[in-house]
């Protein structure tokens, strides 16, 4: 009957969830499909897209020859480095403003005014100041991470629940209880999506940064190919961030399994 | 009605509480026995809650006083333990861990007795989301008597849950009551469960006392002509409607033919 058909059962899987891990596929196939027909056709410019097997012979090599993990991990280095500078550094200053009236009324403003500043803009100045060494970018990332830690720990300390701290005070909680049992795992749910948005933006800016004068890591592997045309090193690259991008996210998730089991029944 | 000797005498003294402009108690004189179980009743904004709060030492008087145990109140205190509306467990704890915050040196073996006292030894292990909205009151209400406090002070504990866990919450309560012989202070604004579990119900109104009885009948409680005539007569000084005239109201021991 036609009502049935509306209300399926509860615990029956319809058929788009059994589906759902073949259908999401189903683009990227075509994607690919679409990209080893436009490599095959005559027009010029086409001729510009380097093949899949091109980019696939040139991941070959470069895994075998070992010059991709030197690039891999020279960026790597520089993304964990900035991270654990600004991620800690946010996380301390919000935590810091979340819980000190004072603090936050003398930093908290300031904070939130060089927020609007987008890092990519300070580039030039950052390039004068600190030169085209590691230097710039570690800092790039570091301040590109701090802001999304500092807003993430800060509004968690802030939207615990008055209830909660209400009852920690009847149940007399001295203020190391406080903190550890009621402070740090209440903001932690927030914290951990600043580490999730930290760690996708600390990608965005490296190789932005990486693209300005340096002498390794992926996003110079990417201009080098392209002063060189060498096209297929480019895709490359790209496909690089995407998989360093999704194992990032990977990390996230892990992260939030493993830390705030109590959300789940 | 007094249990044993670890309930504490509760003395309110020409309490009177301002919020800004806003007058929430005047004059209120209340004298609690130790070990009574009282029954705080009245509509919404008469300040029964906050009247509770002061109690506790949550928040401070305008003026006038609060002794408990003949020690005025200056802050909270662990000998009068609070009850709040929702269960105000920490999500990120299991039940057990949450009741260890009532317990003396937050000791394991208190916090496991306390549980079983309320019937949940099975479910120390369950973080809160997985407990029913009933078992996470009763988690809580572990939490408050772990201690052994002298005084129980319960601010609608029973308002969010449903008909049927409220009846067994309310056996429970009692029990623990008879059991710890505690002095608890319950303000509700259900007169029915008041009746149900109190001593001696007071009413309050336009920010005061306005009515003080003592609910003479025998424990356990059922339901009957008795239980009706308290009823009513509280409901009517509830409600303002003066029971002189009505005539309907019976007197205990008296029954409609």
């Amino acid at each position: 009957m036609a009502k049935n058909k509306i209300k399926p059962s509860l615990n029956e899987k319809s058929l788009i969830d059994k589906l759902a891990p073949v259908l999401q596929w189903i683009l990227p196939a075509f994607i690919i499909f679409l990209w080893v027909l436009a490599t095959n056709s005559s027009d010029f410019k086409l001729r510009l897209l380097p093949s899949p097997t091109a980019v696939i012979e040139r991941t070959v090599k470069m895994v075998s020859d070992g010059s991709i993990w030197e690039y891999i991990i020279i960026s790597s280095q520089r993304a964990l480095i900035g991270l654990v500078i600004g991620g800690a550094l946010g996380y301390f200053m919000g935590m810091l403003n979340g819980m000190s009236k004072v603090s936050n009324a003398f930093l908290n403003t300031t904070i939130q005014m060089f927020r609007t500043v987008p890092v990519l803009a300070l580039l030039p100045l950052l390039i004068i100041y600190l030169g085209i060494g590691e230097t710039l970018k570690i800092f790039m990332v570091a301040l590109a991470v701090f802001f999304p830690m500092y807003l993430n720990t800060y509004g968690g300390v802030r939207t615990i629940d008055d209830g909660l701290l209400e009852m920690s005070k009847v149940y007399g909680l001295n203020k190391w209880e406080l903190f550890t049992q009621v402070i740090l795992p209440g903001s932690l749910q927030s914290v951990l999506v600043g580490v999730r948005i930290s760690l996708g933006i600390m990608w965005v800016i490296l190789i932005a940064a990486e693209m300005v004068g340096t002498d390794a890591g992926i996003g110079y592997m990417a201009t080098q190919a392209r002063e060189l045309m060498q096209m297929d090193k480019v895709f490359l690259a790209i496909f690089i961030y995407a998989l360093l991008g999704k194992l990032s996210d990977l990390v996230a998730t892990l992260l939030e399994n493993r830390f705030l089991r109590w959300r789940h029944a | 009605m007094s249990q044993t000797e670890n309930g504490v005498h509760i003395a309110v003294n020409n309490l009177s509480k301002q919020f800004g402009s806003l007058s929430v108690l005047e004059h209120v004189d209340i004298t609690i026995e130790a070990g009574d179980f009282v029954a705080i009743v009245g509509r919404s904004g008469c300040g029964k809650s906050t009247l509770l709060r002061l109690i506790s030492g949550l928040d401070q008087p305008s003026s006038g006083g609060i002794s408990v145990a003949n020690q005025e109140v200056r802050g909270v205190n662990s000998d009068v333990r609070f009850v709040f509306q929702e269960a105000r467990l920490l999500p990120w704890k299991t039940a057990v861990d949450n009741v260890k915050l009532g317990a003396p040196n937050r000791d394991q073996k208190t916090a496991l007795s306390a549980l079983a006292s309320v019937g949940l030894e099975d479910r120390a292990k369950n973080f809160p989301i997985v407990l029913s909205g009933g078992q996470r009151q009763r988690v809580s209400l572990a939490r408050a008597i772990a201690g052994k406090p002298r005084a129980l002070l319960l601010d609608e504990p029973l308002g969010a849950l449903d008909a049927l866990t409220r009846i067994e919450m309310q056996n429970l309560v009692e029990t623990l009551w008879l059991e710890q012989g505690f002095t608890a202070v319950l303000v509700t604004h259900d007169v029915s469960e008041a009746v149900r579990l109190a001593d001696r119900v007071i009413v309050m109104d336009h920010h005061t006392v306005a009515f003080d009885i003592r609910i003479t009948l025998d424990r356990p409680r059922q339901k009957g002509p008795d239980f009706a005539y308290f009823e009513q007569k509280i409901l009517n000084k509830v409600l303002n409607i003066d029971d002189t005239e009505s005539g309907s109201a019976l007197r205990p021991g008296e029954y409609a033919i």
